[in-house]
């Protein structure tokens, strides 16, 4: 052991984060030891606040410390359009936009069968019911533009229209400022296909 | 280190870190290789569309100690196809788990990555699940055959004599036997004429006349049969074919719908 019991604790600790490995997790754990003590405390007790105060809304799965959250309790909302997402930071991008103004759905993840991800282990059971007063006069796919998140799309439509609800998918754009010859065909393809009149 | 350039498939990907990609290729020249795509997953990288999965691309690779990393990619082939229709993207994630299982690293196999560039061809235009479920069983049976594990189904597979009417089926002995042999495993399943019947044609019809093969009533018996083949051939459960039975299992409003 290099490294004293705590110290090699807190490294192992840190390079179980996603993304960190072994020398990013050596560093960050060196910083902390060089850390006044009281900002080492407010980020120890940062990260228990967030397990012990942050739960998923019982109505949407965003995260929120309150329950429903802020957005499904928001009069100003419109509650006849309802956003799909895979995950609470999709949300916050689509918020980021305001663009849109309904309610939210959160999966908690997408479809990945090569990884046994399938259909149950995502909030989509939860999905259905919300649709089921009537009130919910479309639903927007705003899953990710990758594999997997084609694959949920897919997925959740084929539950929901039989319902009769229109159901709609974000369309792929292209970047904004790039040139065109520098996106691949895929993007540009798909571009294409969502394209609109002007 | 060294560069070379390779035709590549994306077996599957999976993001690592902020940033980057890994990418398990089938590539022609190298069989199966795992390789980092560095900023892949940041948006203007050119890296992106090569590695979602099932994408063709021509690569450049740099050789690294520890891991490959992709240094260009232009993709060839998307198979757009696959993503329009669940069913489709089901049964093509199938055959790439089923080459992950099968293959180690660097074992090249240029006829593996021939029949599986043919099958997410034929995968990504199939209308329906009977279409879709026999490009997934030529699949399964070209895999076999190259592989080297190609049941036996044409002569008794423990004496090389004439099949009879009565059939069993042995996993161990790797196909067919003939009334004769039956006693050389116990554990042999029976097994229909029809079933082998169409198990060969299955294996022999080009990816353009497959549309003249009928699964007919022995849909099942060939599925269970290649199923049990592959899972002797191979342990462990493939996470993939829960979802395939699951999307194209139920038969829906009129078989052969789209
Ligand atoms: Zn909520
Ligand atoms: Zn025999």
């Amino acid at each position: 052991m290099l490294y004293a019991e705590p110290i090699a604790r807190l490294i192992g600790e840190f390079s179980r984060l996603p993304g960190i490995g072994p020398k990013t997790a050596q560093r960050l754990a060196l910083h902390v030891v060089r850390m006044p003590r009281e900002q080492a405390q407010s980020l120890a007790e940062a990260l228990v606040a967030v397990k012990d105060r942050i739960i998923h809304c019982s109505i949407c799965g965003n995260i929120t410390e309150n329950d429903p959250c802020r957005i499904c309790t928001d009069p100003g909302r419109d509650p006849a359009i309802l956003c799909v997402v895979e995950e609470p930071k999709d949300l916050v991008a689509m918020e980021k936009t305001r663009e849109f103004r309904g309610h939210y759905h959160v999966l908690g993840g997408a479809i990945s069968p090569m990884e046994g991800i399938g259909p149950d282990d995502l909030r989509l059971k939860e999905l259905l019911p919300r649709l089921a007063s009537g009130e919910v006069k479309e639903v927007v796919l705003a899953t990710g533009p990758d594999v997997e998140g084609e694959a949920t799309a897919l997925y959740a439509a084929r539950l929901i229209k039989p319902l009769g609800i229109r159901v709609t998918r974000i369309a792929h754009g292209l970047p904004v400022g790039g040139d065109l010859d520098y996106v691949d065909e895929v993007t540009l393809a798909r571009a294409l296909e969502g394209r609109r009149e002007i | 280190m060294s560069l070379y350039s390779a035709e590549a498939l994306v077996l599957r990907a999976r993001p690592l870190g902020e940033a980057d990609v890994v990418v398990t290729l089938l590539t022609r020249e190298e069989g199966k290789v795992e390789a980092v795509a560095r900023g892949a997953r940041r948006g203007r990288s050119r890296l992106l569309a090569a590695t979602q999965p099932f994408t063709e691309s021509r690569v450049m690779i740099w050789r690294g100690r520890n891991m490959d990393s992709l240094s260009q990619a232009e993709v060839v082939h998307s198979f757009r196809g696959l993503q329009q229709e669940l069913t489709r993207l089901a049964c093509a994630s199938y055959t790439a788990e089923l080459l992950d299982h099968f293959l180690g690293e660097r074992e090249p196999h240029p006829a593996l990555y021939e029949l599986w560039r043919e099958t997410l061809h034929y995968l990504s235009r199939a209308e329906g699940r009977t279409p879709l479920l026999k490009g997934v069983h030529v699949f399964e049976l070209r895999l076999m055959r190259i592989l080297g594990y190609e049941p036996e189904i044409s002569r008794c597979a423990a004496c090389g004599g004439e099949l009879g009417a009565t059939l069993r089926f042995s996993l161990g002995l790797g196909g067919a036997l003939c009334p004769q042999c039956f006693s050389r495993d116990p554990g042999a399943s029976p097994v229909s004429a029809g079933t082998l019947a169409l198990l060969q044609r299955l294996a022999d019809t080009a990816w353009d006349r497959l549309h003249v093969v009928e699964l007919g009533p022995w849909a099942p018996e060939v599925q269970r049969l290649l199923w049990a083949f592959i899972a002797f051939r191979r342990e462990g459960t493939l996470k993939t074919r829960e979802f395939m039975e699951l999307v194209c299992g139920a038969p829906e409003e009129g078989v052969n719908n789209k």
